[in-house]
């Protein structure tokens, strides 16, 4: 398990070694640079002293909402990569992915080592018993200070969506459906 | 003319995709803007006669490898075929469709060409000659400005939120042809699977008509699958339905499912949690029905309907059918 933040990132690395995990890498940076490529290759020059046949991602963090890093990691390494992934099978070196995509999946054969990126439906992640999360506590976490390469990618501002204010209520019931009609049709101008 | 601006014209089957035409129009603005050409990069099969099309969106110029073996999405040949490309031009802006084609492939070009990527952009600008993307984040809860200092800049655009426009002038684009080696791939996309009939995907669809834990069971989505088909819109679902097995996660629409920004979002006995809201709070207009006239939905939706869905829905079917008679 390989991961990049700060010293605080060992919360969620215990939790990850509660479900199966055996050791772990916090690669640790204190810095605030959440540029995927910056990212990515700290945990490539990481992964490069490691043998390993396959490497998983999730499809994409559930801040920034990049997507990116996967891909980015896999393509450093110079090892496929099958991103969105909702089935994996693995057998005689080989693995067979299903990836998500638009209207259905695509099944993709790859050689291995190789990296996949999951989509929701690949697993469902169990709960950790309270003894694993104990016995998890006592399992390695090797934590080395990376210096993230300076970013490209910069966040100048942040703010809230536009609000959406509440519409009107046409009214109850079937009754209300000539005129959901003709506000459509008259109004929005979408049928 | 350097500094060009390449965007990348997903296909499917032969034919490009509607977001590959939002990407080519968007790209016209920003060519017009930096003055300079646009270059479309066409991936696929069957494109041959149809790179006129991407002329008459703006594009200047088609790079097209087109090969049967490029009809379904291998990585391997299409980062093979972008980088080649990408280095043999020079282009300033890379674009792409935020779609599963252009959210995986981006990101291998922006590494390759040690540049940085904003992925999902809602709006594109620059800023002293720099571009700047504005992006949702935390599964839209908010906006981000972001800034890609590096050359050439490389943004993917969210489906449904440009507009696909035919350009004026309209051109008729000079068509180059991209060889490829087919050796080099460690991977092979072997079968296109569909979930069932549905042709067009969440993403790209103009009208979503959506289903939550108020439809009850799988079985009663068929009222859904009826108003949709008289519309010309596909069947969605709320996190609740997919979690209780009645619809396939690909139908997911919200946080942990798809975002969407159809014209027209019709939820059907959805209350409107935010994990839902986030990923449709972009359609351009939300009508809510729902018989809890306290459901959040109610809140932000558009037009309301506060009502049994097994009533109002079969009612909104026959007469949608009717008005599409008329109209």
């Amino acid at each position: 398990l390989v991961t990049v933040g700060p010293e605080r990132s060992t919360q969620v690395i215990v939790k990850a070694l509660a479900l199966g995990a055996d050791k772990a890498v916090l690669l640790k940076s204190e810095e605030t640079n959440s540029d995927p490529g910056s990212i990515s290759r700290a945990i490539a020059n990481e992964l490069k002293s490691h043998e390993f046949d396959v490497l998983l991602f999730g499809k994409k963090g559930v801040d920034d909402d990049n997507q990116q890093v996967g891909q980015m990691v896999s393509e450093l390494l110079d090892i496929p990569c099958v991103t969105q992934i909702v089935k994996l099978d693995i057998s005689d070196g080989r693995a067979v992915a299903q990836r998500e995509v638009e209207g259905g999946a695509i099944v993709v054969e790859t050689s291995l080592p190789a990296s996949f990126t999951a989509e929701k439906d690949l697993t469902i992640p169990r709960y950790a018993s309270l003894r694993e999360l104990v016995a998890a506590r006592k399992k390695p976490i090797v934590v080395k200070t990376v210096q993230l390469q300076p970013p490209s990618l910069e966040v100048i501002s942040v703010q809230n969506p536009p609000p959406r204010s509440p519409g009107k209520i046409v009214g109850k019931g079937v009754e209300a459906v000539p005129a959901l009609i003709r506000l459509l049709h008259e109004e929005a101008k979408v049928i | 003319l350097t500094g060009e601006v390449l965007v990348f014209a997903e296909s499917s089957a032969g034919t490009f995709r509607k977001s590959a035409y939002e990407a080519i129009t968007e790209g016209r603005r920003l060519a017009d803007l930096l003055k300079v050409d646009e270059y479309a990069l066409a991936i696929g099969t069957g494109l041959r006669e149809k790179t006129n099309e991407l002329g008459k969106y703006g594009a200047n110029k088609v790079l097209l490898a087109d090969d049967p073996s490029l009809e379904l999405f291998n990585a391997d040949y299409f980062r093979q075929i972008a980088l080649d490309v990408a280095r043999r031009t020079s282009p300033s802006i890379i674009l792409a469709a935020a779609t599963s084609t252009g959210k995986d492939l981006a990101p291998r070009l922006a590494v390759h060409l040690n540049t940085a990527l904003a992925s999902e952009c809602t709006h594109l600008d620059f800023d002293s000659g720099q571009l700047v993307a504005t992006r949702p984040a935390y599964a839209g809860k908010v906006l981000l400005k972001v800034k890609v200092k590096s050359k050439p800049s490389i943004a993917t655009l969210r489906p449904n939120v440009f507009t696909a426009k035919e350009a004026s002038p309209q051109r008729t684009p000079a068509v180059e042809v991209v060889e490829f080696k087919k050796a080099n791939s460690r991977m092979v996309a072997k079968e296109f699977v569909t979930h069932g009939s549905k042709k067009l995907d969440l993403t790209e669809a103009s009208v979503i008509i959506s289903g939550g834990r108020g439809m009850g069971g799988p079985q009663n989505y068929r009222i859904l699958e009826e108003l949709a088909e008289v519309m010309g819109g596909v069947v969605g679902a709320s996190r609740a339905s997919v979690d209780a097995g009645w619809r396939p996660h690909s139908d997911q629409v919200g946080q942990t499912g798809r975002t969407v920004s159809p014209t027209l979002y019709i939820a059907c006995g959805i209350s409107g949690a935010i994990q839902h809201r986030v990923g449709m709070i972009n359609s351009k207009v939300i009508v809510a029905i729902n018989k809890d006239p306290e459901a959040p939905i109610f809140g932000f939706a558009d037009y309301g309907v506060i009502g049994d869905v097994f009533e109002v829905v079969p009612a909104l079917t026959r007469e949608m059918k009717e008005f599409y008679g008329k109209n």
